[in-house]
């Protein structure tokens, strides 16, 4: 009879082989391809520079900040007698180096320069030091510690001895709190400077304010501005736009004399008012916050507008028209449906503005006065004038850590709009 | 496709477009005088092509735009001092227009939040409506990550929710893949079946129209054409614009020679006698176009029955899937295509052929003179 065939059963494949396979298989993905290595290779040049040309820097001025390097380097026997004794108040060998540091300091002049940080950081123990020195320690004293006590008694207090532990750290956070006018005490406490010694405070927290204010008022000028070229048909909106890149390629010094011609004694507004009658004698208009403001708004708006623009060119009209359709009102339609789908242009604009604003050098420095000193006028001094580079440094750094603050908060909001939107946040704002 | 049957308007439509007008200014003139009444309930779609009027018709009757003259009326009343807002008319756009900065959640409670629903209670509409277009796990998404289908469906959604009057699409498939838009097209039907809305759709795809409409008009230069079920118009097309529009046919160009209500005798201009049907025949002595669909031309008809018999040659054969296409040859050169099923080839049928060929006179209708 018919008998059926029974398919013969398929041999199992080996377990292992299969395994094999399946990690040779990996394993060639994972490769990376001669293309991947070409590319990386094409990628070096740019890579190397960035390195030396920006990171390297950039790590090299936040090290400066902290960095306390010239006791460390001038006085290294002492310093390291000063390691090796944990007391509050050093034993003889710790005195003895510092006898001899100022034995040395006595037949160099130069060497006097290695005092200067505690010149900088503790005018009493400069004093204090500068006293000792004078007379110094015979040659062949029988105890160090017994002669520098006699010649003053500060030598045995133990706060003197914190504050030159702190002085002689290889890193010191001293030019950071200083940029805020904070001090420490012998403790390690934290004390704010008096109100009429703080200086250095004043000015970052003007430049924050600045910065706040030309980034109101340009994205006050630059939204509407955005507006009407985003609805402008194509070619007008283009002769607009390259009136704004004109602006930006315009050079800084010649945009900032144009300000300065018009805000001066003699300028275009004072002889206005004069000719006008509206004002009897010239206004002093500059130096002033307002007009480095003005000026600051001026050159910046371009920041403003372009990022306003972009987000605004992805809005369709139909988005307004369904927000209408679906039973908003016009102005509700705008502030629903319009203002909210530019929101990452104006938070980009808003970033920009902010960040170049309070790092903007050559503007305010040709137009502000010593009273609108900004954070880079102030590093300027301090790095070209003063020759401090440790404080000049630490504001480099605060205005680094400001930007980097304010781009952080803006990835964390606006981020999830352009990506994955996580779970978390999908939640928090569930709806509107 | 069931439908209402009648062809004519009646006093129970509930929108109604009197002699509308546009005019953009410089001489572009979006709509000539169109008339339309569309009926509670139905889907009504206008067919035509792109610049054809319908995107003008539609963005008017959503509110977006007020004609030049002429009115349209909804339940009788004017719609001329409505503004959109207060419409309750949907809209779906071909460019879905949602919000990108809201979750599809929130885009689809959206209009409930403009109509003061409570946050609560619009979120829970909001979840049913997309449960309804099959996004449920998508909710939490925000258009950006969604793909061009799920768009269109949170838009499809974010209309219904609330329920509107009369739901506008302006080409709402037009920028989707084929094999989606048709997916889509499914997902319409049903949803217009399940709730009843009057739907006003406009596209440019007669095959898309005919398997959503109930009626369809047809629109070109600014004004209605024709207007009809999706089978009244493909088969008895009043204008060869309508019979081009609606699918393939063979257009063949002669004059009347007798005019015997309701059929007449056509002479083509390459020589060959025909009987067809007059539709819009003036008389004798009349110019027309003959329009024969090539599915209903007949190989080797039966002498006795069909009126119109050829000798043909078959030029050329192009497989189609579901069926064959062939391009015949008259004697005096003049060109017809029929559509045939696959078998008739597979019997051994082949190019060069020489076959007899005819169509019924019913078949075969006498329209607008060309030109």
């Amino acid at each position: 009879m018919s008998a059926e065939t029974i398919p013969a059963e398929q041999p199992k494949p080996d377990v292992d082989t299969l395994r094999r396979r399946l990690s040779e298989l990996a394993h060639s993905l994972n490769r990376p391809s001669r293309l991947t290595v070409l590319s990386y290779a094409l990628c070096a040049p740019l890579l190397l520079l960035l390195g030396a040309c920006f990171l390297l820097p950039l790590l090299y001025v936040l090290h400066t900040g902290l960095a306390n390097p010239v006791i460390g380097s001038a006085w290294p026997e002492f310093i390291q007698a000063l390691r090796d004794d944990p007391d509050d108040v050093p034993g003889e060998p710790v005195f003895r180096a510092l006898a001899l540091e100022m034995q040395r300091q006595q037949e160099n002049e130069a060497y006097k320069l290695t005092l200067k940080p505690f010149s900088q950081q503790n005018p009493e123990l400069w004093r204090l030091l500068q006293r000792t020195a004078k007379s110094p320690p015979p040659q062949g004293f029988g105890s160090a510690k017994a002669w520098f006590i006699g010649s003053d008694p500060a030598w045995a207090q133990s706060d003197t001895w914190k504050v030159i532990r702190r002085i002689a750290a290889p890193y010191t956070t001293y030019n950071l709190f200083n940029a805020l006018d904070v001090t420490l005490t012998p403790d390690g406490n934290l004390r704010v400077k008096p109100v009429e010694r703080r200086g250095y405070s004043l000015v970052i927290r003007n430049t924050l304010i600045m910065g706040f204010w030309v980034m109101l008022l340009t994205l006050l000028l630059g939204y509407p501005l955005a507006y009407r070229l985003a609805t402008m048909p194509r070619t007008p909106a283009r002769i607009v736009l390259s009136g704004l890149l004109v602006l930006l390629w315009t050079s800084v010094t010649v945009k900032t004399y144009a300000w300065m011609a018009i805000f001066d004694r003699n300028g275009v507004i004072n002889e206005m008012l004069l000719g006008s009658g509206l004002a009897e004698e010239p206004l002093a208009l500059r130096p002033s916050w307002a007009v480095v403001t003005v000026a600051m708004t001026y050159a910046l708006l371009p920041f403003m507008v372009l990022p306003i623009y972009q987000s605004m060119r992805k809005v369709s009209l139909d988005q307004l028209r369904a927000a209408v359709s679906l039973g908003a009102s016009p102005m509700r339609a705008v502030f629903t449906a319009y203002l909210p789908a530019t929101t990452p242009g104006i938070a980009a604009g808003c970033l920009l503005v902010f960040v170049l604003s309070i790092g903007y050098y050559t503007l305010p420095a040709l137009v502000a006065g010593p009273a609108e000193t900004t954070i880079s006028m102030l590093l300027v001094e301090f790095a070209v004038t003063i020759a401090n580079n440790g404080m000049a440094a630490s504001m480099a750094s605060f205005v680094l850590l400001i930007a980097a603050g304010v781009y952080f908060a803006y990835m964390r909001t606006f981020a999830p709009l352009r990506g994955t939107i996580t779970r978390r946040v999908s939640r928090r704002r569930s709806i509107q | 496709m069931g439908g209402p049957e009648s062809q004519d308007d009646g006093g129970d439509s509930l929108l109604r477009f009197v002699d509308v007008h546009k005019d953009f200014g410089e001489g572009a003139t979006a709509l000539r005088g169109m008339n339309l009444d569309i009926r509670a309930g139905e889907f009504l779609t206008l067919l035509g092509p792109s610049g054809g009027g319908k995107s003008t018709a539609l963005m008017m009757l959503a509110g977006f735009d007020t004609p030049t003259s002429g009115d349209i009326f909804y339940k009788g009343q004017s719609l001329a001092d409505i503004p959109a807002h207060r419409r309750n008319f949907g809209v779906v756009f071909q460019t879905r227009a949602l919000f990108p900065h809201l979750t599809a959640l929130q885009n689809v409670a959206y209009p409930l939040r403009m109509r003061g629903v409570s946050r609560t209670e619009a979120t829970k509409r909001a979840r049913e409506a997309l449960a309804r277009v099959h996004l449920s796990p998508l909710v939490g998404r925000r258009p950006a990550k969604l793909a061009a289908g799920e768009q269109q469906r949170v838009a499809l959604a974010r209309v219904m929710v609330f329920e509107p009057d009369v739901i506008v699409m302006d080409e709402p498939l037009a920028a989707l893949d084929m094999d989606l838009a048709i997916r889509m097209e499914e997902e319409i039907r049903q949803l217009h079946e399940s709730l009843g809305n009057t739907v006003v759709y406009a596209t440019q795809d007669h095959s898309e129209a005919i398997a959503l409409s109930h009626r369809i008009a047809i629109m070109n230069a600014g004004a209605v054409q024709q207007t009809g079920t999706p089978a009244a118009l493909y088969e008895e097309p009043q204008n060869t614009y309508t019979a081009r529009f609606m699918g393939e046919t063979n257009i063949l160009q002669g004059t009347v020679t007798s005019y015997d209500e309701p059929l007449c005798q056509v002479t083509l201009d390459t020589g060959e006698e025909v009987t067809a049907t007059a539709i819009s025949v003036s008389g004798a002595g009349a110019r027309t176009r003959l329009s024969v669909r090539p599915e209903r031309l007949i190989i080797d008809p039966d002498e006795t029955q069909v009126p119109n018999r050829y000798k043909a040659r078959v030029a050329g054969m192009d497989f189609r899937g579901d069926h064959t296409l062939l391009h015949l040859r008259l004697a005096s050169g003049t060109h017809l295509e029929a559509k045939i099923p696959n078998n008739r080839v597979e019997e051994g049928f082949g190019s060069d052929d020489e076959i007899q060929i005819g169509w019924q006179a019913r078949h075969c209708r006498a329209l607008d003179p060309p030109g």
